[in-house]
């Protein structure tokens, strides 16, 4: 290896080892001749004014001159004259050892002899200073394969460290390329960072105060002293006693009994107070008129429609008629109970019973017997609970408050509403005798009978029809009549004949023949029986195929009567003859039937659709002069007219009765002297009606 | 009343004097029952020596801790007093010779 010392490199001989006070390398570069330059002061501070923007521009004047440069010799160096300076002198530096034998000879196994071993690679190098370092060449692998591994691990601040070394080594060792590896680095300088704050804005405190409601306070005073405590455990001593007496000294001491005795003594106290003002008799009335009085400023109009309204569309649409709903009865104790029947009290025309059962057998419960009034429709003025439920209901006609009643059970119970308990005065038992099956109607007899005991009649599904004898104590049951089945009518269908009792479905007794009634039967037939023979029919008319509801006689003519069935049809008959007059299909069940008591020729039925039919037979013989739907999902049970008033009241199976004012078209009396109508010419009325129908049939 | 206390035997009478007697209360059953219970038990402990003013005050702590603060609470032998206080936090009763009266006041 032979290094040539250019020119300038200044390795000359004059100033080899120029010692400069100021360390400047660069402009010594620049200018290689810089040795004989700098002795001239003057020049000098030009050079490094311009490569240093460090030093201030404005010194021309001595006294700011730059460093001046001072090279100093030291003492045994060579005199060299400038011919000699610039001589060229070559030095030749080699690898090689001197040192290295170069003549060393080696047995050679392989050749069997001494051979010479020329000096190898290793033999020249001497190793003067070994150290193992730390750091690496920015260009080596490792160095690569490090800074890989620096970048994905988590910055440290031992790695910090080696960056930094890092980072000196490649500005040192390289100029241009180190700055992209520098750059990619990223190396924080901990020093080189701005204190940045904000003050942000204060919110205004606000105070805010919630105001509670007090706890509830009581005032309480008293006094106590020996004397008092004396006294009072003298007393509590004295109680005591007592009740050791009564009790035999099983008194229960506890905190609970006192207080509930000390409550129990206040509120008996209050109780007493209280008794002479709010539940006297006199309270109770006039409470009672308060109650009508706001009902009927609550329901004026309807009460206004009731006394005066007349629908005028009846003038002009003869042979129609229309009926006005006005109050809908019903109650909360009734709200899932059938209403199975009706009954206006004969004295009182505002006053009418409901009896509320079930017809369906598997659905009995407890019944109820309610008298609305017509001046307090919202609520029944009485009602009585019954144990089973009621089926049927009759006032008396000479004692208005008495009422019986026929149970689903078989029982009948006599009550006197005007005594407003619930407990019935007279009862059926076991022992007094009872019907097996539900009562379908009761009907108390007219006269009295010759010991001046009340009587009443009873039908039920048993087949019995029965009388029962209000005697002092008791109810005294005795069967009128058996119903048997007629076999021989049956006989010629060819069915077998049918065992046991007919089921009574209803029944009705002549006004005029006081010992002959009619009997409708579940089967359908209608007999005639009379009390003198209980155990034949007087007649049976075979009109119905289905269970007769209910039959009627007419109130003014005393042979012709009324009956309607399941089977859709109202029919009437004469009882002189076994085909019935006239018969009208009204397509659905029909549930009651009803003779008006104003006019003969006027009726009224209830079919299960929940429609109300009324029927003017002088006006139309065919069809109805009116069928209005009262109700929309419910069935109608039972519809009966008032006697005075000209409205009629329909009770459904949902436990309401509804109550319909008739149009004037349903209540022509064809009579100038609408009010002195009697009897002989309503009856006479009914037979011209009846006559021509007869003649029809005839023909 | 005489012929009427004369009835009583003596005996009977010590045993009533052992019971308390609730003159007055309008708490709820079972708080008042515990605060009949932490009236007798506080008497029971101060009735040897007769210092009604610790009994009060053991009363007062007890009652604090067992139903909310700031009750009060008078024991003596003869007293007096109209108060006003929280509803359904008062009793008044007798026990032995002594009247208590325990209410509740913010």
């Amino acid at each position: 290896m032979v290094l040539r010392p250019s020119k300038s490199v200044p390795t000359t001989k004059g100033n080899r080892n120029p010692v400069v006070k100021e360390d400047l390398a660069k402009p010594r570069r620049s200018h290689p001749s810089s040795a004989t330059k700098s002795r001239k002061p003057s020049n000098a501070p030009k050079v490094p004014r311009k490569k240093k923007p460090k030093e201030r521009p404005s010194d021309d004047q001595p006294a700011f001159q730059g460093p001046v440069k001072r090279i100093i010799k030291p003492e045994n160096q060579l005199e060299l004259s400038d011919k000699e300076l610039d001589e060229d002198v070559s030095r030749i530096l080699t690898g090689d050892d001197p040192n290295v034998p170069k003549n060393v000879c080696k047995y050679s196994y392989k050749d069997k002899c001494y051979k010479p071993d020329p000096p190898g690679q290793g033999d020249n190098m001497a190793t003067h200073f070994s150290i193992l370092g730390t750091t690496l060449h920015i260009d080596s692998e490792e160095c690569k394969k490090y800074q890989d591994n620096e970048a994905t691990s988590d910055e440290t601040t031992a790695v910090n460290d080696t960056k930094v070394t890092l980072e000196c080594q490649t500005s040192t060792s390289r100029d241009s390329g180190s700055a992209a590896v520098g750059a990619s680095l990223h190396i924080k300088n901990q020093f080189n960072y701005s204190e940045r704050a904000t003050q942000t804005f204060n919110n205004p405190l606000r105070s805010r105060g919630v105001h509670t409601t007090p706890p509830p306070i009581t005032q309480f005073s008293e006094q106590a002293n020996q004397w008092i405590i004396y006294d009072s455990y003298k007393s509590e001593c004295l109680i005591s006693m007592m009740e050791l007496k009564h009790d035999g000294g099983s008194r229960s001491t506890s905190f609970e009994d006192k207080l509930a005795s000390i409550v129990a003594g206040k509120d008996d106290e209050a109780a007493t107070e209280r008794s002479d003002m709010m539940h006297s008799e006199s309270m109770a009335n006039a409470l009672k008129i308060m109650g009508r009085l706001v009902n009927q400023n609550a329901e004026d109009d309807i009460f206004t429609d009731f006394k005066y309204y007349e629908d005028p569309a009846d003038s002009a649409k003869p042979g129609h008629g229309t009926l006005l709903p006005l109050w809908r009865f019903s109650n909360s104790r009734t709200s899932r109970k059938q209403v199975t029947s009706l009954c206006w009290n004969p004295r009182y025309d505002d006053l009418f019973a409901v009896g509320y059962g079930s017809y369906d057998f598997t659905r009995q419960s407890t019944g109820v017997v309610c008298c609305y009034s017509l001046k307090n429709t919202s609520y029944p003025e009485y009602a009585i609970r019954t144990e089973s439920g009621v089926m049927c209901l009759d006032f008396h006609a000479d004692h208005p408050s008495l009422l019986v009643a026929g149970c689903y059970d078989g029982n009948v119970s006599v009550y006197d509403i005007s005594t407003g308990s619930n407990k019935p005065i007279y009862s059926s038992s076991i022992r007094s005798g009872k019907h097996s099956d539900p009562v379908w109607q009761v009907r108390w007899c007219a006269g009295r009978s010759s010991n001046k005991e009340m009587n009443l009649y009873s039908i039920s599904s048993d087949g019995k029809v029965a009388i029962w004898t209000m005697s002092k104590n008791d109810l005294k049951m005795e069967p009128v009549m058996l119903l048997k089945h007629n076999n021989l009518s049956k006989d010629d269908f060819g069915e077998p004949p049918l065992t046991g009792l007919a089921a009574g479905c209803s029944f009705d007794f002549n006004a005029s023949l006081e010992s002959l009634f009619v009997v409708g039967t579940e089967e359908g037939n209608i007999h005639e029986c009379s009390k003198a023979y209980s155990g034949q029919y007087i007649k049976t008319y075979d009109g119905h195929h289905m269970a007769v509801n209910k039959v009627q006689w007419n109130p003014f003519h005393a042979d012709i009567f009324l009956s309607c069935s399941a089977d859709w049809t109202v029919k009437i008959w004469d009882h002189k003859s076994p085909q019935c007059l006239l018969h009208f299909d009204l397509g659905n069940a029909v549930g009651d039937v009803c003779w008006s008591p104003y006019s003969s020729t006027v009726f009224a039925a209830v079919t299960t659709d929940g429609k109300v039919h009324i029927f003017d037979l002088s006006q139309n013989k065919r069809e109805p002069l009116c069928s209005q739907k009262v109700v929309t999902k419910a069935r109608l049970t039972n519809v009966s007219f008032n006697s005075n008033d000209y409205i009629l009241i329909a009770g459904d199976d949902r436990g309401q009765v509804h109550s319909l004012k008739l149009s004037p078209n349903l209540r022509q009396l064809h009579s100038a002297n609408e009010n002195s109508e009697d009897e002989a010419l309503q009856k006479k009325r009914l037979m011209k009606v009846l006559s021509t129908i007869n003649k029809n049939y005839a023909t | 009343m005489m012929s009427k206390a004369s009835e009583i035997d003596e005996e009977e009478f010590q045993k009533c004097l052992k019971k308390p007697i609730v003159k007055y209360s309008d708490m709820p059953n079972e708080m008042g029952a515990e605060a009949v219970e932490v009236v007798t038990m506080a008497l029971d402990k101060f009735v040897a020596s007769r210092d009604w003013e610790q009994a009060s005050v053991l009363i007062k702590n007890t009652l604090d801790k067992k139903f909310g603060p700031s009750w009060q609470c008078a024991v003596g032998e003869g007293f007096g007093f109209d108060i006003a206080c929280q509803q359904k936090y008062l009793l008044h009763l007798y026990y032995g010779r002594v009247a208590i009266l325990c209410y509740k006041s913010a």
